[in-house]
């Protein structure tokens, strides 16, 4: 999966936001209490901690991003930590167009 | 008749039903009326389902002529949703929720509170029969804005009074659901969109945020999932419309249909694709990673796509040429010219320059892929000398990876392979000086310092070589490789102290390795025995001949057997001695510590001779070599068992000059046990590569089924290496490198070889020396663009003799691309870099 999705940054992410992120990470998810994510979470550091890396993987990586458009999406989605909510006018449009069906 | 609109109605054909009912409401009206009302409120309810609000009217309007006011007025309510008239929907559903005679059933009363909730009006309190309701109404549209407004708390204060009674409690579960969503709580978020009521409209609603809340509603994923769920998760990313398109995009995507998926998208969703983070961003980086993952039936058809939207489409945009430049360069790499994929990486540089502007260190790194690449070694046969040493492209290499070095003097990686090529080429003076350079620029790094100590041994500056290795060791102390070469120079420079008549301050250099000796017996580098071999030969050429015999005889006692310290002695004679020392010394007894040969000492002799061959000179090798082809058969003669013949024959896999004797091997362990998938894949290695299927050459080779039985016996007997081994060989039987195309590659002799030129092009073209010049013209038009037509001339005029193809006619059609070989799984970067 996307390092930049598993850290919860940014592309353009420097080195110091990205150290961060990786910091905040494993302190939720540490190898005793989550030794998969911890796992994840620190492949996905050595994959983007620097330009050179993070210009590597935008350049030869290979890792398809899910099975499936749909599920890449829904994986994009998962990922993003803080979804703003729909505006009131979307969120009733949304709404009604769920009672059509 | 009447069994069979009772049948209708069960089966939802109300129209059909109410045709038989009509009839028999003629003949008994009590009894069969509600039966009519049914198939009547069936059919409007159809109608209305499928937009055909007029044609429902009709029906509602007969409706009022046969059934009581309140059992229309469900109907009537939606047709009020339907022809969104809000304030009518709720000044009908207000009556009918607080109407007491009504008996509507609870899905009935949700479906009308539903209706009430979203018209999104301003209940009218005063009046209204039941103000508890109406107040409720106005709290769950309050708390819904206020969730939409970020005022999470608000919106939970807002809830709160709602009776678990209410008929809108369940409006209540969604908003608690959506205000633990959005605080990030997404269990307990999943556990209210999971209680709610079926059918219901927040149900429905809160399927989006379910997927997102609840990974485990991948099965869902996987099933196929409603056009309003996708819908709404497109819409929780502000991307409304994309729904519809994804859900399709995704179904042709299931069906294998690639193309039309990528093209649905392209088509539908401006922006797209897309480098940006986001979700296009995301959907961009699916269709472009996406062909790595494929089946690999799957792939060729989907690369076509990127093939002909660079080739043939014309209003490509910038980003997605970038895009579709990198998924063909890299989709390619294994099985196009080198000089292809180059012009192909450089097209993108050009691409992507004009796009984010100049950016020396990404380009750094794409010349240093393209000389990894040029410096990639063939590893279709275990026996390098058969394809190896023809397949690299050393001045490609050198080329990319010293362009890749000018553009990024910060690029270690490119300098240590740039390192290496030079190593490989024998530049010996391009390698020194690099090394120099990359001292200054990396003073503390490990593979640096180890590289430049190299370097400085093979000069023989053996003491500013283990300056650098004491760096190194104060960089990295567990590295064993540092202990090894420092070795390597005191023993060279006790080697110079005994020529120099130094004969104490050698012993004494003796003395100090000690400290690095190591009890395993095959370490031939740290082994006591081969320390004291070493010693004892120097002492006997140089110092005393009684302290010499002291040495070599506790060498003999402390080495695995008697063949094996002469076999050991005898290379590091030819090593340490000087040029006019004349014979090996001890080559009697070496000839007489032979004479009981067996399979188990000659894999250690086997492992000796390979840890020598990259020490010595080939010249030095060769006297090895004829000692070894006697002991050889006579080992295999003798009775052994298939472990000792399987770590024999994994000594022959890494040398080149064996063949016969690793085939006599292989047919003596195949009659031990003829299954054995160990030595059958060794039958099928041992054999030249012609056995293989070529690039160009359709016909699959006959070794395919072979290998296939050899990893299905080799799994079952649990021998996963001998199974991962005939995987691979079947990958590359399958997947097979294109050897040079143009001119003959450097090819750096070695003992024994033929000077014969490997990878002429009748190696893999298809035979087209008898073919039409329109069977040609096909061919070279099938060829894509980045496969260099000049090269296909060179190769086809090498085969018939100088005569090129004649010009292509006008008339001629572009012919189908037949044959294009698939791309491979391999990532270049694992392959073996010299």
């Amino acid at each position: 999966m996307n390092p930049y999705l598993i850290l919860g940054v940014p592309q353009s992410a420097d080195d110091p936001q990205i150290r961060r992120a990786y910091l905040e990470a494993i302190k939720q998810a540490t190898p005793d209490s989550n030794p998969q994510r911890f796992q994840e979470v620190s492949q996905a550091y050595e994959r983007i901690k620097d330009e050179p890396s993070r210009l590597r993987f935008y350049l030869f990586d290979k890792t398809p991003a899910g099975d499936s458009p749909l599920d890449a999406f829904v994986r994009y989605l998962r990922a993003q930590s803080h979804l703003k909510p729909l505006p009131f006018d979307a969120m009733k449009e949304f709404l009604r167009s769920c009672s059509k069906t | 008749m009447e069994q069979r609109a009772r049948e209708y109605l069960a089966a939802g054909r109300f129209r059909k039903a109410r045709d038989e009912i009509k009839p028999l409401v003629k003949l008994d009206r009590p009894k069969y009326l509600p039966l009519l009302i049914d198939a009547n409120k069936g059919l409007a309810r159809e109608m209305l389902a499928k937009g055909q609000v007029s044609e429902a009217q009709q029906v509602i309007a007969y409706l009022r002529t046969i059934a009581s006011p309140a059992e229309v007025r469900a109907l009537e309510l939606e047709i009020f949703t339907k022809s969104k008239d809000s304030k009518s929907a709720q000044l009908k559903a207000l009556p009918l929720l607080t109407d007491s005679a009504l008996s509507l059933s609870e899905p009935e009363k949700r479906r009308l509170a539903d209706h009430l909730v979203l018209t999104f009006l301003p209940v009218p309190l005063e009046g209204a029969s039941k103000p508890q309701l109406a107040a409720e109404v106005q709290s769950i549209q309050a708390a819904i804005q206020a969730v939409s407004n970020n005022e999470l708390e608000r919106a939970q204060e807002l809830i709160r009074p709602l009776p678990h009674s209410s008929i809108l409690s369940h409006w209540k579960l969604f908003v608690k659901g959506l205000v633990a969503f959005y605080g990030g709580e997404m269990k307990r978020a999943a556990r209210f969109f999971a209680d709610l009521p079926p059918g219901s409209t927040p149900a429905k609603a809160s399927q989006p945020y379910l997927l997102l809340a609840a990974p485990e509603q991948d099965k869902g994923l996987k099933a196929g999932l409603g056009m309003v769920t996708i819908e709404g998760a497109a819409r929780l990313t502000g991307l409304s419309g994309l729904g519809h398109v994804l859900g399709r995009a995704d179904q042709l995507w299931k069906e294998a249909r690639y193309e039309a998926s990528y093209k649905l998208v392209r088509q539908a969703v401006r922006g797209f694709p897309s480098e940006n983070p986001g979700a296009l961003g995301a959907l961009s980086e699916f269709y472009f990673k996406a062909i790595f993952g494929l089946p690999r039936q799957d792939v060729a058809e989907y690369a076509r796509l990127f093939e002909d939207l660079l080739f043939e489409e014309r209003d490509l945009k910038l980003i997605e040429r970038v895009l579709a430049l990198r998924v063909f360069a890299l989709v390619h790499e294994r099985d196009f010219p080198l000089r292809g994929i180059q012009e192909c990486w450089t097209d993108f540089l050009e691409a992507h320059e004009r796009l984010h502007g100049p950016n020396p260190r990404l380009a750094s790194l794409i010349y240093a892929r393209v000389g990894t690449l040029a410096a990639a070694q063939c590893i279709h046969s275990s026996f390098e000398d058969e394809e190896g040493a023809g397949w690299r492209d050393c001045d490609m290499a050198i080329h990319a990876l010293e362009k890749s070095v000018e553009l990024d003097p910060s690029n270690l990686d490119s300098q240590l392979r740039l390192c290496g090529v030079y190593e490989t080429t024998r530049k010996s003076r391009e390698r020194n000086r690099l090394l120099d350079t990359m001292t200054q620029r990396f003073p503390q790094n490990k593979a640096v310092l180890v590289q430049a100590a190299r370097a400085c041994l093979d000069r023989q500056a053996y003491t500013k070589g283990l300056d650098y290795l004491q760096t190194a060791s104060e960089v990295d102390r567990l590295d064993p490789a540092i202990p090894e070469l420092v070795i390597l120079a005191k023993v060279k420079i006790a080697q110079q102290d005994y020529a120099k008549k130094r004969v104490e301050k050698a012993r004494q250099a003796f003395a100090d390795l000690a400290q690095y000796r190591v009890g395993d017996s095959t370490n031939f580098r740290r082994a006591h025995w081969c320390l004291l071999a070493q010693e004892g030969l120097l002492e006997y050429l140089h110092g005393e001949r009684v302290r010499a015999g002291q040495l070599l005889a506790q060498s003999r006692a402390a080495s695995p057997a008697a063949v094996h310290f002469f076999f050991f002695a005898r290379f590091a004679f030819f090593d340490l001695a000087p040029a006019d020392a004349g014979t090996f010394p001890f080559a009697e007894e070496l000839q007489a510590a032979a004479k009981e040969p067996n399979v188990a000492h000659a894999a250690l002799l086997m492992q000796i001779y390979n840890y020598w061959r990259t020490l010595t000179d080939p010249m030095g090798l060769r006297g090895a070599e004829g000692f070894l082809r006697q002991y050889l058969p006579k080992a295999v003669k003798h009775s052994f068992t298939l472990a000792e013949a399987r770590r024999l024959a994994e000594q022959f896999r890494a040398g080149t000059v064996f063949r016969k004797e690793y085939s006599g091997l292989t047919k003596a362990a195949l009659k031990l046990d003829p299954k054995d998938p160990f030595f059958r894949l060794s039958g099928i290695l041992i054999k030249p590569a012609p056995t293989m299927r070529t690039f160009g050459n359709p016909k699959p080779p006959a070794s395919i089924p072979q290998l296939q039985s050899i990893i299905e016996e080799a799994s079952r007997r649990g021998d996963e290496a001998t199974a991962q081994l005939a995987r691979q060989c079947l990958d590359r039987v399958n997947h097979p490198l294109p050897k040079p195309l143009l001119e003959p590659r450097p090819r750096w002799p070695e003992d024994g070889d033929a000077i014969n030129e490997p990878g002429m092009p009748e190696d893999w073209m298809p035979d087209l020396s008898n073919a039409s010049e329109a069977e040609i013209r096909e061919l070279r038009n099938s060829l894509p663009k980045y496969f260099p037509r000049e090269m296909f001339d060179v190769m086809l005029a090498q085969m018939r003799g100088g005569k090129r193809p004649s010009p292509e006619p006008s008339f001629v059609p572009k012919a189908p691309r037949v044959g294009k070989p698939e791309p491979p799984k391999t990532d270049p970067s694992q392959l073996e870099f010299f």
